[in-house]
């Protein structure tokens, strides 16, 4: 039982159930117990309450969305995840298997891409590699592997700026995967996307990552969040913390006009709509 | 309405087409004017120098202000004596004595004013407690300070290299915050999640996003410290000097040869900054960045 998850009466209420029980693995991956953080404000060391209080455990091999406003802290879980910001309380945990063979265990694909403007993209790329002390031509080859992983060796000369925002995220996303992390922090990385594209991408994300890695998602987007993942988290605004927890019982692997036509799939909908505080105009009951 | 719609089609198509022209054309304009160092020292201005040069000229003889102004012909022939006369030997010592004070004074600028702008920049800390001061001298007329800075450091070489220091360090120093700063806020994040050690942040990312910045500063400084070592000069007995030898041909009347000095100080402030255009488009292209606007 994880009764840290705070699950909204709501929730219950129309029967959609928490995962409780933890039944995909038993190995829990990342563990976040009491994370509280807050931004200093301004010169006079104000402080700003981004995260209160949040408790969340991401099991190994699960693909686990975050979905919540503007504002509500998305970004800064991950991060803290991620070890790149500092917390003043609770506690981040990654349990690192043994036999990995991943050349890091976290890895974060930037909302804003944090691609390096003066590199060609295949020294974007081999960043991670080259931070690991590999060599030129190992680091190369290497990185060369994970653009055509994304579709994007026909770039690897050109610069950041010669590619559209949906390539630069995918340049992004194969720098994160060079490291063949364990844990892949993905923050809104479908972003950029039109819809077609979007689509697409969020099949070839979930071949991408491929199987047995940890993803933690993050996406605005409800139908997305449901499509890709094992359990979707809902978060809220001021100060940021997790409202409810779904587990998306729609059996892997899925394909978008199957999970849609899933009665499970508008159920789901609803409810993570009603956690975000939004009625949809086609809920019958309202 | 067939016809219409057809015609309007084909109007859609042509200003689409004309559109697409007319941006092409601002590209180009806009790449060539790239490639010349300095805004635009294009052949319209050559010429409009040269009617001005001619009509400055040719005023003489409808109001002639000898003594008091110089004319062009009267300059030009100064400046050939200047440059192959009996006193040549002086003209270039003093144009040495100036280059050589403020290529030394930049350089101090630049290595004090990176130091200081790097540390403000990159630790929260210390740009909290130091950036309000760097700030209030930066918007001080340092010139102010100039007594001082000779009773400090009395009269000689020392006294112009402190005062090219107080007038373009502090650019140095601030635009080099600013680029460590624009660097911390982006892209050392990316660096410290991929696990970048100090000096790996510092080579890898801190240094290479902030060069853009690094060379705007060091041009701007460029700048001030001609202005500065010509003020030193005026102010204070350099012994030689481009500045020494403007106020000596100015009290003794010789405006024809003030011009000469003061065309040669230009011309000096100009290449100097000049280079560090030149330097700027070389590590541009080197960096990959083109045209694009940062
Ligand atoms: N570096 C920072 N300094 C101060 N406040 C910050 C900083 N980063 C984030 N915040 C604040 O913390 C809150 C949470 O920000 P965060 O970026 O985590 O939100 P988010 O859920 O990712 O939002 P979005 O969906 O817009 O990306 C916001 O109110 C934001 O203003
Ligand atoms: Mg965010």
């Amino acid at each position: 039982m994880d009764r840290r998850d705070g699950i909204s009466a709501q929730a219950r209420a129309q029967g959609i159930i928490p995962d409780l029980s933890g039944k995909r693995s038993s190995n829990v991956k990342v563990s976040v117990a009491g994370l509280s953080k807050s931004y200093m404000k301004g010169s006079r060391g104000e402080r700003f309450e981004a995260l209160r209080n949040v408790n969340l455990d991401v099991y190994s091999g699960e693909f686990l969305s975050i979905i919540g406003p503007s504002g509500s802290g998305k970004t800064t879980l991950l991060k803290c995840i991620d070890g790149i910001a500092n917390y003043q309380a609770g506690t981040v945990t990654v349990t690192r298997d043994p036999s990995a063979t991943s050349l890091r265990d976290r890895a974060f694909v930037f909302q804003d891409f944090g691609l390096l403007p003066w590199r060609t993209i295949l020294a974007n790329v081999a960043l991670p590699l080259e931070l690991l002390g590999m060599h030129r031509k190992e680091r190369e080859e290497r990185a060369m592997s994970y653009l055509r992983l994304v579709g994007l060796e026909k770039t690897a000369k050109d610069h950041p700026h010669e590619l559209s925002g949906g390539m630069r995220q995918r340049v992004g996303l194969a720098r994160a995967l060079a490291v063949d992390p364990d844990v892949l922090l993905m923050d809104e990385p479908l972003g950029a996307l039109d819809e077609q594209t979007r689509e697409v991408m969020q099949a070839e994300i979930l071949r991408i990552c491929g199987t047995g890695r940890t993803v933690i998602f993050v996406t605005h987007s409800v139908d997305e969040a449901i499509f890709v993942s094992d359990r979707v988290v809902v978060m809220s605004n001021s100060p940021g913390h997790i409202k409810a927890i779904f587990t998306v019982d729609i059996p892997k692997p899925r394909t978008q006009l199957a999970t849609r036509a899933h009665p499970r799939f508008s159920e789901l909908r609803e409810a993570i709509w009603a956690e975000l505080g939004v009625t949809t105009t086609l809920n019958p009951h309202a | 309405m067939r016809a219409m719609t057809t015609s309007d089609g084909v109007q859609t198509e042509q200003d689409l087409q004309q559109s697409g022209v007319a941006m092409s054309a601002a590209e180009t304009s806009r790449r060539n004017r790239r490639f010349n160092l300095h805004e635009s020292p294009t052949w319209r201005q050559v010429i409009i120098l040269i009617v001005l040069i001619v009509i400055w000229q040719l005023s003489r003889y409808v109001y002639d202000l000898q003594p008091l102004l110089p004319y062009p012909s009267g300059i030009a022939d100064q400046a050939w004596l200047m440059i192959t006369g009996p006193g040549r030997e002086d003209f270039f010592a003093a144009v040495s004595a100036t280059s050589t004070t403020i290529l030394l004074g930049f350089l101090i600028s630049v290595l004090i004013g990176t130091v200081l702008g790097f540390i403000v920049g990159y630790y929260r800390l210390s740009r909290m407690a130091l950036y309000p001061y760097i700030n209030a001298l930066y918007a001080t007329p340092r010139i102010a300070l100039l007594p001082l800075v000779v009773v400090w450091f009395g009269i000689g070489q020392e006294t112009a290299l402190a005062i090219i220091v107080l007038a373009s360090a502090f650019h140095v120093a601030i635009g080099t915050a600013e680029g460590v700063r624009n660097s911390k806020g982006a892209l050392v994040p990316v660096g410290k999640s991929f696990g970048a050690n100090w000096w790996q942040l510092i080579t890898k990312i801190v240094v290479p996003a902030s060069i853009p910045y690094l060379l705007s500063s060091w041009k701007l400084a460029a700048g001030r410290a001609v202005v500065a070592a010509i003020t030193a000069e005026l102010f204070v007995d350099l012994g030689a000097g481009l500045g020494r030898l403007l106020s000596t041909y100015s009290a003794e009347l010789e405006l024809d040869k003030s011009f000469v000095v003061v065309i040669v100080i230009a011309i000096l402030g100009f290449a100097f900054m000049g280079v560090f255009d030149l330097i700027t488009l070389l590590v541009r292209r080197a960096q990959g960045l083109g045209s694009a606007q940062r």
